[in-house]
């Protein structure tokens, strides 16, 4: 089974183009992957509308979709939000630095634990992939919500140290640039921390499946659980 | 050229988001104006624009930062000028925005794309930008070391644009040689001095490029940072530069810029 962690789908403003449910499961057909995980595009300020087209899609196609939302810590509704989405079926919550508040800040800290009561997975994601991301407040407050499970993905290589620092930390692979970079984890974090993640429609999914299934240096344990067995055993573990 | 506003919240908002115990954000008109009155030399006229909306929750936000930029110049037009500021990722919400403030009277506007991870030189920018060209006024433009805005997207945004002024702020940041070989390729483009690392660099500036195109800036953002924009000045004022050009960085340059953009000085 190929489950994969990583699409957006909705309107790209700064690209002005859509990526429709319909292109997502096209893709998704042709590279034989069952399941994915879809959120909005997190340039796309406007996340009520955005979160709408994940709810509208998970519901339509609840056997190959599992949909997160992204939440813009700066609204005052936020954890009316968060409950609200959570008991529509969405199972986690995308947290980027785009919005303006940082990992210090106290309503990011707000979302976090709005995400330990409800039950989310706390997607940390980042487009700067280039820079140094700010690690001191992120340790610090994973170490506060070490009872939330998180996942980081597009980031800066400081991704891979807060990781091997923290059990409740998962990498998607979108994060590693080739296959070898992450075969190079495997030692210090475990297979069964890696999520595959082709962040789609920027990545493909052929490619990131490539990355992992043509890798000499995993087994094909090791590949089953990054391919699929590890988002499923995390989703069946984090409470509905 | 450089100065962000920010209107303190209603109390409950600020200590629903701030800290316990931590000193409310904000940065008013009328605080800046007693620092531009006790800077030395005194300042005479600055250019504002709000904070908050760098990266904004909703295009009302948006509106109510702008308004408030608008009510202080107009209730002290002699010493501010008004820019607006517009969250790009907001798209055509954006756009909107920057055309009511421009009805309104506004000839500048800021954009900071990084602050939304929107890169410069992206479709969005150049949408945004040709409506700017449009409207005829003048872009004022963060720039950094990220791969959002450095000196050589911003440039490649530029490249499209040939007609539009534009300003570089922090061009004396740690890509200073690389934002200077920009500008040097781009007569449209100015540059701001605030936040310089190293002051030579000014001197660079105008030794390599021009005397005409950079302009003091101290980009003063709380009320509480009791050494601004004295601190931002005195690193222009310790440089040992000539008068006439150092007056030109001082003011002359930016006044004659934003009257080229139809701002009344």
């Amino acid at each position: 089974m190929i489950f994969d962690c990583h699409n957006h789908v909705g309107y790209d403003p700064v690209y002005q183009q859509s990526r429709s449910i319909i292109e997502l499961l096209s893709e998704m057909d042709e590279n034989q992957v069952d399941r994915s995980i879809i959120f909005p595009f997190t340039n796309n300020p406007d996340i009520l509308n955005e979160n709408k087209i994940i709810l509208e899609a998970i519901r339509k196609y609840p056997n190959r979709l599992t949909g997160f939302f992204t939440m813009n810590p700066k609204l005052m509704e936020m954890t009316n939000l968060m409950t609200e989405y959570k008991e529509d079926g969405l199972r986690g919550v995308i947290l980027d630095q785009r919005f303006g508040p940082g990992y210090s800040d106290r309503r990011v800290h707000e979302l976090v634990e709005c995400a330990y009561i409800l039950g989310l997975i706390v997607w940390i994601h980042s487009d700067q992939k280039d820079s140094p991301i700010d690690i001191g407040p992120l340790e610090g407050l994973i170490q506060k919500y070490s009872g939330v499970t998180y996942v980081l993905s597009s980031m800066f290589r400081e991704a891979f140290y807060v990781a091997k620092k923290f059990n409740n930390v998962y990498l998607d692979s979108a994060v590693f640039e080739l296959g070898q970079d992450l075969t190079k984890l495997i030692q210090p974090i475990g297979a069964y921390r890696i999520l595959i993640g082709a962040n789609t429609p920027y990545g493909g999914m052929r490619g990131e499946i490539n990355k992992i299934q043509i890798s000499p240096e995993l087994t094909k344990f090791q590949k089953e659980l990054i391919l699929g067995r590890n988002i499923r055993l995390l989703l069946d573990r984090i409470k509905h | 050229m450089h100065v962000h506003l920010s209107e303190p919240l209603p109390t409950q908002k600020s200590a629903l988001t701030q800290w316990p115990g931590t000193q409310q954000f904000k940065h008013t008109g009328e605080q800046y104006l007693d620092k531009m009155n006790n800077c030395e030399p005194r300042i005479d006229k600055a250019l504002i624009f709000s904070f908050r909306s760098l990266q904004s929750e909703s295009p009302n936000e948006m509106q109510r930062e702008n308004d408030y930029i608008f009510k202080i110049v107009d209730k002290y037009p002699e010493r501010f000028i008004g820019a607006c500021l517009i969250d790009p990722s907001w798209d055509d919400k954006a756009i909107i925005e920057l055309n009511r403030m421009v009805k309104k009277g506004f000839r500048v506007v800021k954009i900071k794309f990084s602050s939304v991870h929107v890169p410069a030189n992206s479709p969005l920018a150049e949408k945004i930008f040709r409506e700017i060209q449009d409207l005829g006024i003048l872009p004022v433009l963060h720039s950094d070391w990220s791969n959002w805005t450095n000196p050589s997207i911003i440039g490649d945004l530029l490249e499209g644009f040939p007609d539009v002024k534009a300003v570089m702020q922090h061009y004396g940041l740690s890509q200073s040689y690389e934002a200077m070989s920009v500008v040097s390729k781009h007569e449209n483009l100015y540059v701001d001095t605030s936040a310089v690392i190293h002051p030579k660099n000014i001197l660079k500036f105008v030794k390599d490029i021009s005397e005409d195109r950079i302009m003091f800036a101290s980009d003063t953002i709380r009320g509480s940072e009791k050494t601004m924009p004295q601190e931002e000045m005195d690193r222009l004022l310790n440089i040992k530069i000539q008068e006439d050009i150092k007056k030109k960085i001082l003011g002359l340059n930016a006044a004659k810029l934003l009257r080229s953009v139809g701002v009344e000085i």
